[in-house]
């Protein structure tokens, strides 16, 4: 048997690290309640208009590298449309910096598939969320975990996540234009160009009407210079309607892109029920910057 | 919890415990007592931008509260008070309600105890005379012994 060499003894000491990232949740819930941490907020009295920013985090335990979210309840009423609009900001009550601006959101959609977001969130942060409605004071109430991730990994951005066709007056989405027949894409609708360079995307589907139908989804976000010549980065996205006016994505989590500044986005979608051609389906993407 | 507004129209600008030092200009602090932050949470109450305080939601239903457990909750207060009422109403009680029937056993016990204790008394009477007796029967013939010897 020959002697341990110095090389041999430093490659068994070294850690090992997972060739791919890895969460960990971090232990910040309610524990008297056995819950995550919740907040209920509130939109404007002025429909289509961002209320007061309400606190869900105050101060975290550890740094972050990201945050899983979720709607824990039905913002809205079978029949009725309700366009909402959250966003996520840090820092002091009065001093909050939008960090994700206006996801969008849809009858029950959210709540049984929870979004991650990667984002860079120092250890004492407070963390607040603003909510905008076609609906006067409307309220919503989330829950929130958040994430860590090996210490050797690079860190998420910290710097603002913008969303690409996000229609602010509306509290929606884009309009999709709907397929003309059913289990067949339809053409290509423009959400925006990107403003800055992105190497994720986060696609937000979400009803745009008050139809309550039952179909299954598929919906592609592209890139391209118009309509013609748009490539597909991301494919063939699962999405349900269930018979009420949600549409929920199957998969919300980031989608692993490299989209250079000043590329157009588009999205469009294939429906296995005709009916759901009448109804107005929103696309909007959040676009996690390099 | 704390509530930020604007002090020139009270809208809501902020709610959380964390807020800035020193609070930018135009801004003024509401304190939420305890009841008003519970009811902030639930939706129960809600900030009133005109009068800058903390109003009850007008026409909020508890959600939490079905239909079922309401009517369950009315009944069961409805049945409270009809046993109180009955208590209230009832009449004399008599010798064959359970409370005085433990009360006339409560009192056979402390008859048959002093019974007793008369039984013993007197058992300890006679025997305190017995051994008087005796005491004199010694006393005697200690005093005969004491004669002889003179």
């Amino acid at each position: 048997m020959r002697a341990a060499r110095t090389t041999d003894i430093a490659i068994s000491s070294t850690p090992n690290m997972l060739p791919w990232p890895a969460f960990t949740l971090l232990a910040d819930a309610n524990t008297a309640a056995s819950v995550s941490y919740t907040a209920t907020a509130t939109a404007s009295a002025t429909p289509n208009t961002m209320g007061a920013w309400q606190e869900i985090i105050a101060a975290t335990s550890a740094d972050a590298y990201g945050i899983v979210m979720w709607l824990t309840g039905a913002i809205s009423q079978n029949g009725q449309y309700r366009g909402v609009m959250v966003s996520v900001g840090l820092g002091a009550a009065s001093g909050e910096a939008v960090k994700i601006e206006r996801i969008t959101l849809s009858g029950n959609s959210f709540s049984d598939n929870p979004i991650f977001f990667p984002l860079w969130i120092p250890k004492g942060s407070r963390i607040a969320l603003q909510l905008q409605s076609t609906t006067a004071s409307q309220t919503a109430t989330f829950a929130m975990h958040l994430v860590a991730a090996d210490r050797r990994l690079p860190r998420p951005p910290s710097d603002l996540h913008y969303v690409e066709g996000a229609e602010a007056p509306t509290s929606g989405g884009t309009l999709l234009t709907a397929p003309g027949s059913v289990n067949t894409k339809s053409a290509w609708t423009m959400l925006n160009t990107l403003g800055r360079p992105v190497v994720a995307l986060i696609p937000i589907l979400t009803n745009g009407s008050a139809q309550q139908n039952t179909a299954d989804i598929l919906f592609d976000v592209g890139i391209g210079p118009n309509s013609s010549s748009v490539t597909v980065v991301i494919a063939d996205v699962e999405a349900v309607s269930a018979g009420n006016e949600a549409v929920n994505p199957r998969s919300r989590f980031p989608y692993a892109v490299d989209i250079p500044r000043g590329a157009t986005v588009w999205g469009r979608y294939a429906a296995s029920n005709l009916t759901l051609s009448g109804d107005k389906l929103h696309l909007q993407v959040i676009g996690v910057p390099a | 919890m704390k509530l930020l507004y604007r002090t020139s129209d009270g809208v809501l600008v902020s709610v959380g415990t964390v807020i800035a030092d020193p609070l930018p200009a135009g801004l003024s602090v509401h304190d939420a007592s305890p009841v008003e932050d519970a009811g902030l949470r639930t939706g129960a109450k809600q900030w009133d931008p005109a009068t800058r305080t903390v109003i009850d939601t007008p026409g909020w239903v508890d959600p939490t509260l079905s239909e079922t457990n309401r009517v369950t909750l009315e009944d069961q207060i409805r049945q409270a008070m009809a046993s109180l009422q009955q208590i209230i109403d009832a009449p004399q009680v008599t010798l064959s309600t359970p409370t005085f029937s433990n009360i006339a056993q409560a009192q056979t016990a402390m008859r048959t105890l002093a019974t007793e204790t008369q039984a013993d008394l007197r058992r300890l009477g006679l025997a305190v005379q017995t051994e008087a007796r005796n005491l004199r029967r010694l006393i005697r013939l200690v005093a005969n012994d004491l004669s002889d010897t003179t």
